[in-house]
C-alpha cells in the first residue's frame, strides 16, 4: 500500500509535483503495480556483486588524450535562459 | 591539566586529479577557462551522452591508494549518487560505493599516531555556480564538471585538530611527489569534509558527531576543528547532547553553523552505474603501477641523508615541497656536491621562493649549479655569487654572463698578491712584533686588509697561503 | 512493399533513382497522414541526401544502404534535427550532436525520411503515450501498432519507409513487430552502441532494426553495430550478420519454454506460433521442450531495473541545459518541479515514482537488489537452455495489437503484456520477431526466436529460412 505520505516522499526525491487529485490517482495505481512487483519478494536468489567475466580489463580503458568537441557553443545555446554563456537558475541558498 | 574529552576525528579528502582529460569524457581538464569552454555532450548531460572511463584517472588513483598502503580491489564498479544540483547536469554523480578502487591504508603521523585508511574511491567533480545576488539568480559553468576526484576516507583515528591539519597537509604533499594532483588549495583541488566526535577520556563509545563540510584550507581545517571542539565540549558540560548533522565552518566568524537539513535529501539512492562496466586488474597491472611510483617525500629524506651524507634537518627542509625537492635533484644530477648545493640552496634560493603561490624556482637548475660550482672552485668568492643568484632573480641571464659583466670572475695575481702583502708587513713591523711575541690574532689583520686591497684578483685562499708563507719565512 | 535488398538492385541497375524513390516514399507518408508514424518529417534534407547518394551511386562508391529511404525512432538523436523522444520535455530539442548508429548511416549515404513516433520516452507498449503524433496500425487504424517502437513499425508495414530503426528495452522494437506484420530484431546487449540513444533503461536497451525481412536486418546490422569508442558496454565483434542466410535447419535444436504458452497467451496466437515451430521441425529441426521458472519473476524484475535506472536517467531533464521550462520559477526547486511535472506525462511519472520507490533507502534490498538476483538467475537459466539448444521459439506478445485506448488506464493489465520480450533484455541476449500469419479479424502475429549472446547471424539465418516459405502478410492501406 502506498500511503500519500509515501507518495509525497518519492514526488520530493524525483522532483514531481502532483496536485491533490492527482496524488490519490497515482497512490492508487502505484499501490497496484507495488503490488505486481511484490511477486519478486517470492523469489530467493543470491545476488553477487562480483562478475568478472563482465569487466573491463585496467588496460582497455580509454587512453588519456583531450578531443575538444566542435560544438560548445551550440550546447549553450540550447539552454533555456543564458547570460555570459552561462546556465541560468533561480538563485540557490542553502 | 587533566583532558575531561577526547577528540576523535575522521577525514574524507578530495582532491582533483591532474589528468589531461575529465574521467568520463575527452574535454580538457585543466583549471580554469572561460564559462562551458571544456564541455561536451557528455558532461554536459546531454540526453544520450554516456560516460568513458579515463585510463589516467583510474591508475593516479591507485597510485594514491599504493603509496598509502592501500589493498587494490581487483575487481572495482561505479555506482550512481542521485541528487538534483544546478552544478550537476546528470542529476547524478558518478562514484564508488561497495567495490571502491582502494581499501584498507594507513599513514603515519610525526606523534606517532596511525591513521587508517577506510578507502579511497574515483568520483566526477561537479560544476561552478556564480550567485548574482542583485537579479536573485545562479549561474551555472560546466568546466570543472566530471574533473577527476579521488576521496580519502580515513577511519576516526585522529585525535586532534593539528593531526588533522598534519594528515591533510602530509597527503597533499605524498600526491604532489606522485604526480597525481597539483593540491593546490585555493583552486579547490583539495577540499576536506572533518567528522568531530567527543568522548569521555579513556571511553572506548564513540560519542555523537557532527561533520563539518567543504573546508578548503589547512588553516580552516585546524580552525574549524577547534571551533567545534569548543562547542561539543560546551554542550557536553552542560549536560546536553550533540545533535548528528551537517555544519558549514565560517571563516569570517571563526564559527560552525547548522545547514538547515534538506528535507529528505540525503536519500542518494546509489545504484551500480549500468553505463560503466566493471574493472579486473591483474596481478601485473598493480606490480607495474607500484614500480612506476616515484621515491615519496620520506624515502627521499631517507636518500639525501644515506646517499648524499645530508644532516637530517637539511634532508627534511629540502623535501618539504615538491617542486624544491625536485629542484635540488636536478642541481645535483649536474653537479654532485650535494652538502655544498644545499647550503646555497637552503640561503639563497628558498627564502626568495617559499613566500610565492607558483611552486616553480624562476631560475634553472643547471644554472644554479653553475654558480654553486663557481663558488666552490673559486671563480667568483661565495658573495659574489650569491649576488649572481639575486640578478638571476631579478633580471635573469646567465650565471657566467653576470659575473663577467659584474667583474666578479676572480684572477689569480700572484705578483699582486706579492706586491700587497709586502707593502703591508713593510708598513706594520709592530705587528710583526706582537706576531712573535705569540698574539697570532693580527694575522686576521693582514687578511682582512689584503682582501680587500686584492678584491677580483685574488682568491682569499691564496692569500691566506702567502700570508701564512711570510710569517713561516720570520 | 519491397525489401532493402531489392532496392539496393533497382539503385545499382539505374532502375530508380534515390531521389525517385525518396519522393514516392514522401509521398506515401502524405497520404497517410492517419497513421501518424511520424513526429518530423525530413523532406528538405532527405532530398538533399537523395541527391548525393544518387552521385555516390553514380561514381560506382554505392554501399549497402547508399541511397536506401530510412526511418529513425524518435530517441535517437540526429545532430539539428528534432530528437522529441514523443514528450513535451523535448518538444523543440535538437541534439548538439549525432548518435553513433547516424554516423554510421550518414557515412553509407542513406536518406533519413524523418523522426518516428513512440510512446514518451519508449516507456509503453501501444505507441500512445506520445505527446504528439500517436501511431496507428497499418492492418486496421483502430488499433495500435504497438510500442515503443510504434511508429517505426507502422511507418515501415505501412510503406512509409522502406525500414527503420527502433529500440528495444523490454520489447519495444519484437513487439510492434509482430503487431504490424514486419520483422524486427534487438541484437544482443553490447552489439550496437547506445551513444545518442535517449536512455531510458541503460542496462536494457539495445537499437535494432524494423525491416520487411530478416535478411534487411542482417543488412542494416552490419552497418550500424560495432565496438564504440564512445559506449565502452559495446563489445569487439566481427559478426557478419547475413553470414547464415539461407542456412540448413536440419539438426538444429529448438527449444520450446512450456511457460510461454500458458494461460494468458491468445489461442490463436498459441496456433500460429506452434505452427511455425513445426515448420522449422519438418526441415529437420528437433524440437525440444525446455523450462525458464524466473519467467513468474521477469516482469516485476523488468520493471525495477528499468525503472530505476530510468528515475535516475530521466532525472536530467530539470529545464536548465535543454528543453521544457516552467514560466518564471520563484526558485531553483520550483523550476525544476514545475518543469518536470508539466513536461513529462503520466506513464513517464509513473515509472519514475517506481523507480525512485525501488532504489530508496528501506526498499532497496526488497525491490532492486531483488531484481538483480533475478537477473543473475535468469541469465544462468539462459546459459543452461542454450546449452542444450541453438534456438528457443516463443509468441513475440500474448496477442495481437489491441484497439487504442484500450489498456491505458490499467498499468498493471500493460505491463503484463511484456511478458514475453523482458527476458530477451533481462539476459542481454538477441530476439527476433518474425511474422506469422494473421488472427481471424486480420490482424497479424509474430514468433520470436533467440539465441545466446553474439549468436545473433543465427537467428537472422533461421527467421529468414521461414520466411522464404511465409511471405509477410501485407497491410491494406
Amino acid at each position: 500500500m502506498i500511503t500519500t505520505e509515501n507518495l509525497k516522499l518519492l514526488c520530493e526525491l524525483s522532483k514531481l509535483h502532483l496536485s491533490d487529485a492527482e496524488l490519490l490517482e497515482y497512490g492508487k495505481e502505484m499501490t497496484d503495480i507495488i503490488g505486481l512487483m511484490d511477486t519478486i519478494g517470492e523469489s530467493n536468489f543470491e545476488y553477487n556483486p562480483i562478475d568478472t567475466a563482465n569487466a573491463v580489463p585496467f588496460l582497455e580503458l580509454r587512453t588519456d588524450n583531450i578531443e575538444t568537441f566542435d560544438n560548445m557553443d551550440g550546447i549553450v545555446e540550447r539552454g533555456p535562459q543564458v547570460i555570459e554563456h552561462q546556465f541560468v537558475v533561480p538563485k540557490i541558498v542553502d | 591539566m587533566c583532558k575531561k574529552y577526547d577528540t576523535v576525528i575522521g577525514l574524507e579528502i578530495h582532491a582533483e586529479l591532474s589528468t589531461n582529460t575529465k574521467a568520463f569524457c575527452t574535454c580538457d581538464a585543466s583549471f580554469g577557462g572561460a564559462p562551458n569552454t571544456h564541455i561536451c555532450p557528455v558532461c554536459t548531460g546531454q540526453p544520450g551522452a554516456l560516460p568513458v572511463i579515463n585510463h589516467a584517472a583510474v591508475e593516479y588513483a591507485i597510485r594514491a591508494g599504493l603509496a598509502l598502503n592501500c589493498d587494490i580491489n581487483r575487481y572495482t564498479r561505479f555506482d550512481r549518487k542521485n541528487y538534483f544540483y544546478p552544478d550537476l547536469p546528470k542529476a547524478y554523480q558518478i562514484s564508488q560505493l561497495d567495490l571502491p578502487l582502494c581499501i584498507n591504508g594507513h599513514l603515519e603521523l610525526s606523534t606517532g599516531t596511525v591513521v587508517r585508511i577506510h578507502q579511497i574511491h574515483l568520483e566526477e567533480d561537479a560544476g561552478k555556480l556564480v550567485h548574482d545576488d542583485y537579479h536573485g539568480e545562479s549561474w551555472a559553468d560546466y568546466n570543472r564538471c566530471s574533473v577527476p576526484l579521488i576521496e580519502i576516507v580515513t577511519e576516526p583515528d585522529i585525535k586532534s585538530s593539528e593531526e588533522a591539519a598534519e594528515f591533510v597537509s602530509k597527503i597533499a604533499l605524498y600526491l604532489k611527489y606522485l604526480n597525481v594532483c597539483d593540491a593546490k588549495m585555493q583552486e579547490g583541488s583539495i577540499r576536506a569534509d572533518v567528522n568531530v566526535s567527543l568522548k569521555p577520556a579513556g571511553s572506548t563509545v564513540l560519542g555523537d558527531r557532527a561533520e563539518i563540510k567543504n573546508l578548503n584550507s589547512f588553516r580552516s581545517i585546524q580552525r574549524a576543528i577547534e571551533c567545534e571542539i569548543a562547542r561539543q565540549t560546551e554542550i557536553l558540560d552542560g549536560g546536553g547532547k550533540v545533535v548528528q548533522e551537517t555544519r558549514r565552518f565560517d571563516d569570517a566568524t571563526g564559527t560552525t553553523s547548522s545547514l538547515r537539513s534538506k528535507e529528505n535529501a540525503n536519500d542518494y539512492r546509489y545504484f551500480p552505474e549500468p553505463d560503466i562496466m566493471a574493472i579486473s586488474f591483474t596481478e601485473e597491472d598493480i606490480q607495474k603501477a607500484k614500480n612506476e611510483i616515484p621515491l615519496l617525500p620520506h624515502e627521499r629524506v631517507t636518500k639525501y641523508i644515506k646517499e648524499y651524507g645530508l644532516t637530517d634537518e637539511d634532508a627534511r627542509v629540502l623535501t618539504s615541497e615538491k617542486y624544491l625537492s625536485d629542484f635540488y635533484d636536478e642541481t645535483v644530477a649536474v653537479y654532485p656536491e650535494y652538502k655544498s648545493v644545499s647550503n646555497m640552496f637552503q640561503t639563497e634560493i628558498m627564502r626568495r621562493v617559499k613566500d610565492t603561490d607558483d611552486e616553480e624556482v624562476p631560475i634553472s637548475a643547471q644554472d644554479f649549479a653553475k654558480v654553486c660550482e663557481m663558488a666552490d672552485k673559486n671563480t667568483v668568492n661565495r658573495n659574489d655569487a650569491k649576488t649572481i643568484i639575486r640578478i638571476m632573480f631579478e633580471e635573469g641571464g646567465s650565471p657566467e654572463e653576470i659575473a663577467k659583466t659584474n667583474g666578479f670572475i676572480v684572477v689569480e695575481d700572484t705578483a699582486a698578491i706579492a706586491e700587497v702583502v709586502d707593502a703591508l708587513f713593510a708598513e706594520r713591523p709592530d705587528l710583526i712584533e706582537d706576531y712573535k711575541n705569540g698574539k697570532t690574532n693580527v694575522f686576521g689583520f693582514f687578511m682582512g686588509q689584503a682582501n680587500r686591497a686584492l678584491k677580483g684578483k685574488a682568491t682569499p685562499m691564496s692569500v691566506k697561503a702567502y700570508i701564512e708563507k711570510k710569517f713561516s719565512e720570520i | 512493399m519491397v525489401t532493402v535488398s531489392e532496392l539496393r538492385k533497382k539503385l545499382d541497375d539505374k532502375q530508380i533513382s534515390s531521389v525517385e524513390l525518396t519522393k514516392e516514399y514522401l509521398k506515401n507518408i502524405k497520404a497517410n497522414p492517419s497513421l501518424e508514424a511520424y513526429n518530423t518529417v525530413c523532406e528538405d534534407e532527405a532530398l538533399k541526401a537523395a541527391e548525393l547518394a544518387d552521385k555516390k551511386i553514380a561514381s560506382g562508391e554505392a554501399m549497402s544502404l547508399t541511397g536506401i529511404p530510412l526511418a529513425i525512432k524518435d530517441n535517437i538523436c540526429t545532430k539539428d534535427i528534432k530528437t522529441t523522444c514523443s514528450s513535451k520535455m523535448l518538444e523543440s530539442y535538437t541534439p548538439p550532436y549525432n548518435a553513433t548508429v547516424m554516423e554510421k548511416l550518414n557515412a553509407q549515404g542513406v536518406v533519413v525520411l524523418g523522426k518516428t513516433s513512440m510512446d514518451e520516452f519508449a516507456m509503453g507498449g501501444s505507441s500512445q503515450t506520445s505527446a504528439f503524433a500517436k501511431p496507428k496500425n497499418p492492418f486496421n487504424t483502430d488499433c495500435v501498432p504497438g510500442g515503443s517502437s510504434g511508429g517505426s513499425a507502422a511507418a515501415v508495414a505501412g510503406d512509409l519507409c522502406a525500414a527503420a530503426l527502433g529500440s528495444d528495452t523490454g520489447g519495444s522494437i519484437r513487439q510492434p513487430a509482430s503487431f504490424c506484420g514486419i520483422t524486427g530484431m534487438k541484437p544482443t546487449y553490447g552489439t550496437v552502441s547506445r551513444f545518442g540513444l535517449v536512455a531510458f533503461g541503460s542496462s536494457l536497451d539495445q537499437i535494432g532494426p524494423m525491416a520487411h525481412s530478416a535478411s534487411d536486418c542482417g543488412i542494416i546490422l552490419n552497418a550500424i553495430a560495432g565496438q564504440d569508442v564512445h559506449d565502452r558496454t559495446t563489445r569487439k565483434h566481427s559478426i557478419d550478420f547475413t553470414s547464415r542466410l539461407g542456412m540448413d535447419i536440419k539438426g538444429i535444436k529448438i527449444g520450446i519454454p512450456k511457460e510461454f504458452f500458458a494461460d494468458g497467451i491468445d489461442e490463436e496466437v498459441k496456433k500460429s506460433v506452434m505452427s511455425a515451430a513445426k515448420f522449422y521441425e519438418g526441415l529437420g529441426a528437433e524440437l525440444i521442450e525446455v523450462s525458464m521458472p524466473t519467467l513468474k519473476y521477469a516482469v516485476s524484475a523488468y520493471y525495477l531495473l528499468a525503472c530505476a535506472e530510468a528515475s535516475s536517467n530521466l532525472s536530467r531533464y530539470d529545464g536548465v541545459k535543454y528543453g521544457y521550462r516552467t514560466d518564471s520559477p520563484e526558485s531553483y526547486d520550483e523550476l525544476i518541479k514545475k518543469s518536470r511535472s508539466e513536461g513529462f506525462g503520466t506513464e513517464v511519472k509513473r515509472r519514475i515514482l517506481l523507480g525512485t520507490y525501488a532504489l530508496s533507502s528501506g526498499y532497496y534490498d526488497a525491490y532492486y537488489k531483488k531484481a538483480l538476483a533475478v537477473r543473475q538467475q535468469c541469465r544462468a537459466e539462459h546459459d543452461e537452455i542454450f546449452s542444450k539448444c541453438d534456438l528457443m521459439l516463443t509468441p513475440t506478445a500474448p496477442t495481437v495489437a489491441y484497439k487504442a485506448g484500450a489498456n491505458i488506464d490499467d498499468p498493471v493489465k500493460m505491463y503484463l503484456a511484456d511478458i514475453c520480450t523482458v527476458t530477451a533484455n533481462i539476459a542481454g541476449i538477441p530476439a527476433i520477431s518474425v511474422p506469422c500469419g494473421c488472427d481471424k479479424a486480420g490482424m497479424p502475429i509474430g514468433f520470436s526466436l533467440s539465441a545466446k549472446r553474439f549468436d545473433d547471424a543465427l537467428l537472422i539465418g533461421a527467421a529468414d529460412v521461414y520466411e522464404k516459405d511465409h511471405p509477410h502478410p501485407i497491410a491494406k492501406i
